[in-house]
């Protein structure tokens, strides 16, 4: 279990992080999104105790996270740029986690072999992006994590690895009940493997909610008149984009596409129907009623 | 088993049921077979175990299934057909279209009507 409680971060003069709520309960898969710069990076690292937060707390399995604390020994953190010791040998980094953590398994590690195949002897310098990440992956899940949290897992795996990765989070999660956190930009992984999800912009997680939900609720009306489209639906204050190609209408309700329905269907419309959005539509309008939207750019 | 569209607006668990619901029909797995646990389904098809056993429950709320105790999930005995609102609409769509496309061919009720009989004799002609 993850909890965030009105955490504020302030890098320099910026305020990266402001009054920040997550809530990630045990045995969830949670995606956590937003634009770049949203604050994402900075918010993982203060929930893996890398940053302290200048305001709130953060509580992992219910217990406060603090310096010193022996949660840390369960939290397994995957971030984005691994930052090994450069001149060390794999199977010196091996070592070090070895004896740092106490649950550390080595039959997991051994197992786990079989599937990344890194060299012992390899310098950490001479891995790539990949590579390393395959290394932070494997290490990591022999700790016996409680909580894993990861900043951009996939990026820089092949589609070989990545499967197996996704695979190795589902089966952590249906054997050990472990939380996991995971931020990305690959919506379609995150729909595949999440039951969760947040939205984050400009250091405020603006929407959290249940991936089962959210795609049922917001869908895409379609709709057209046999005249002109009254007045009441076009400026309706739920309405979050609105596009015609001639007479036929595409809207997208912020809520209750039914109660919009409802209302359409007393100006009696030739067509209506509802079409499906995939989680990157759904996130790409979120955004834009946030005012993060490119226009329509053309050379 | 059967194919999960993570980019549909349709919610995982309900593709689940849907494709355990299509594979019954279809023979594929018959009343008493045995199913595959939500771990072992999860790890085949790299979804979240939690979405799994939510498909589970609903499709053992409506009967489809069975789970007894240390023995695992079955496929239920007496899962009866029925006639549920949503499909029925999603059905009446699909003729829809049909319909109408036949009616741009030139082909009138009567036809349409034929046509439909000599499908139904084929596919219980191919069955029996």
């Amino acid at each position: 279990m993850i909890s965030v409680v009105g955490v504020s971060k302030s890098l320099g003069q910026n305020k990266i992080l402001d009054d920040v709520n997550l809530f990630a309960k045990e045995g969830a898969i949670y995606g956590l999104l937003g634009p770049n710069g949203a604050g994402k990076t900075t918010l993982i690292k203060n929930m893996v105790g890398i940053y302290t937060p200048d305001e709130g707390e953060i509580f992992i399995d219910g217990q406060k996270l603090i310096d010193g604390s022996s949660m840390k020994e369960k939290i397994a953190y995957i971030p984005d740029y691994q930052n090994f010791y450069n001149q060390f040998k794999v199977k010196d980094m091996v070592d070090f986690y070895r004896h740092t953590y106490r649950d550390w398994n080595e039959e997991r590690y051994q197992k786990l072999k079989e599937l990344f195949s890194i060299q012992d002897q390899k310098k950490i310098r001479q891995l790539s992006k990949g590579m390393k990440t395959q290394l932070g992956i494997h290490l990591n899940l022999s700790i016996m994590p409680k909580v894993m949290v990861m900043d951009e897992p996939t990026s820089g795996l092949d589609p070989v690895i990545r499967r197996e990765v996704l695979n190795l989070i589902v089966q952590e999660v249906s054997l050990n009940n472990t939380t996991v956190l995971i931020s990305t930009h690959n919506l379609g992984e995150l729909e595949q493997i999440c039951d969760h999800i947040g939205m984050m912009n400009k250091g405020k997680v603006l929407l959290e909610t249940n991936l089962d939900d959210l795609k049922e609720k917001v869908r895409k009306i379609q709709v057209a008149f046999k005249g002109e489209i009254p007045k009441e639906i076009k400026e309706h204050k739920d309405l979050l984009k609105i596009e015609n190609v001639g007479k036929v209408y595409q809207m997208v309700v912020k809520e209750g596409v039914e109660k919009v329905m409802e209302e359409i269907k007393k100006y009696d419309p030739i067509l209506l129907e509802t079409i499906d959005m995939s989680l990157e539509e759904i996130f790409i309008y979120k955004m834009g009623g946030e005012g993060y939207e490119f226009g329509d750019f053309t050379f | 088993m059967f194919i999960i569209d993570p980019r549909s607006s349709t919610p995982i668990y309900q593709q689940i049921i849907e494709g355990v619901k299509e594979n019954i029909l279809k023979g594929l797995i018959e009343p008493g077979d045995k199913m595959p646990s939500v771990r072992e389904l999860a790890k085949m098809m790299t979804l979240n175990p939690n979405t799994v056993a939510k498909a589970y429950q609903e499709l053992e709320r409506q009967k489809v299934i069975e789970t007894f105790r240390g023995r695992g999930t079955f496929v239920s005995m007496e899962y009866e057909a029925k006639k549920d609102g949503e499909k029925m609409t999603e059905l009446k769509d699909i003729f829809k279209k049909a319909i109408v496309e036949a009616y741009y061919m030139g082909i009138d009720k009567k036809e349409i009507m034929i046509m439909i009989d000599e499908i139904i004799k084929e596919l219980e002609g191919g069955s029996k």
